[in-house]
């Protein structure tokens, strides 16, 4: 799998915007981690990324303390019809009330999927445990991301893991600072080893504390 | 499929951790550390993050990578925008990491986890 880091910023401003070179035409899924700031209110806040003008996905969080810088839930998303050359990025403000702090940042990777077949990517929202269905195409280890977000009403270390055909095959797990505050956890990319074969997989908690609501957001990838 | 291989898998801290891997290509790779940071009590505000660097068995640094985010210690530790790293070394030969904080303000404990993982 090739990798390109395209960019990787202290976000002083939004739009935010950048050129970079694509170096292959192969299938090519761009990575964004951000972090922003609240303005005065609590409530959802974010970037839309854009390619080339058009938006496709946007990396958010709830934000429920103002004023206070929070990393979003990072995302993958395909890049659509990738060609060689240059090509334009732009992170813009989801919300209104998405602004960046003195201490934001912001960084894009493009993964370019040699192999023909399409990487699983399942991005949705709301409570946790959720499951659905993938098909390995094929057998071996691929390389499986987590990324979302949750609360919790005291403080303890708790976490979001993956569950393949139940069993849990990655987790990520932190220490939130403030009970009933969302909160994005670390993405992770791990190894996971696969057959060619249908799975059952799912997103669920590391400990039955932990909350989610119709604010969180999650995105599981395997990426071949 | 892809070539892709674990330093650390959901390793509690304090930092630094320290171990070594051994290069399984000799294809350019990218790596990457996740995790969560925050600045120690009683320090001035400003940026938190963690670090991971890799170095030969001469002690010479052979890639770098970090993530960094908001330190304020209200608001408690965060997860950190980790940037991938990349660089190209000899397969079959042994490597040192380091996963450490960015500076020294930076706390970890053992109620921290990091991850870190290295794709061919």
């Amino acid at each position: 799998m090739d990798i390109q880091e395209i960019f990787s910023v202290q976000l002083t401003r939004l739009p935010y915007t950048t050129k970079f070179k694509m170096i292959s035409n192969a299938q090519a899924f761009l990575y964004v981690a951000a972090s922003v700031t609240a303005r005065g209110a609590a409530g959802l806040i974010g970037v839309n990324v854009k390619i080339d003008g058009t938006v496709l996905a946007a990396s958010v969080v709830y934000a429920n303390e103002p004023a206070s810088s929070r990393p979003t839930v990072a995302m993958i998303v395909k890049i659509p019809n990738p060609t060689v050359g240059e090509h334009e990025l732009t992170l813009e403000a989801t919300t209104q009330i998405t602004m960046t702090g003195p201490l934001d940042y912001a960084c894009g990777t493009i993964f370019y999927q040699g192999m023909s077949v399409d990487p699983f990517i399942w991005r949705f929202s709301g409570k946790v445990p959720q499951y659905t269905k993938f098909k390995s195409p094929m057998s071996g280890k691929a390389v499986l991301y987590l990324a979302g977000s949750a609360y919790i009403k005291t403080p303890q270390v708790c976490g979001l893991s993956v569950v393949m055909d139940g069993n849990v095959v990655a987790k990520t797990q932190m220490l939130p600072g403030i009970g009933n505050s969302h909160f994005a956890l670390p993405p992770i990319f791990v190894p996971v080893q696969l057959k060619p074969k249908m799975y059952d997989i799912g997103v669920s908690t590391t400990i039955g504390e932990m909350l989610s609501d119709d604010n969180d957001n999650y995105e599981i990838g395997i990426l071949f | 499929m892809a070539l892709v291989q674990q330093l650390l898998d959901q390793h509690p801290g304090p930092l630094p951790i320290k171990g070594t891997f051994q290069c399984l290509s000799t294809e350019v790779f990218d790596f990457i550390v996740t995790g969560v940071s925050v600045r120690k009590p009683n320090t001035a505000l400003g940026v938190a993050g963690v670090e991971i660097i890799l170095t030969d068995n001469t002690g010479k640094q052979v890639g770098y990578t970090s993530g960094t985010i908001d330190g304020t210690l209200m608001g408690g530790r965060r997860a950190i925008i980790s940037q991938f790293g990349q660089t190209s070394l000899n397969a079959g030969e042994t490597y040192n990491f380091e996963v450490r904080p960015v500076y020294p303000e930076c706390a970890s404990d053992g109620k921290d986890f990091y991850t870190a993982t290295i794709i061919y």
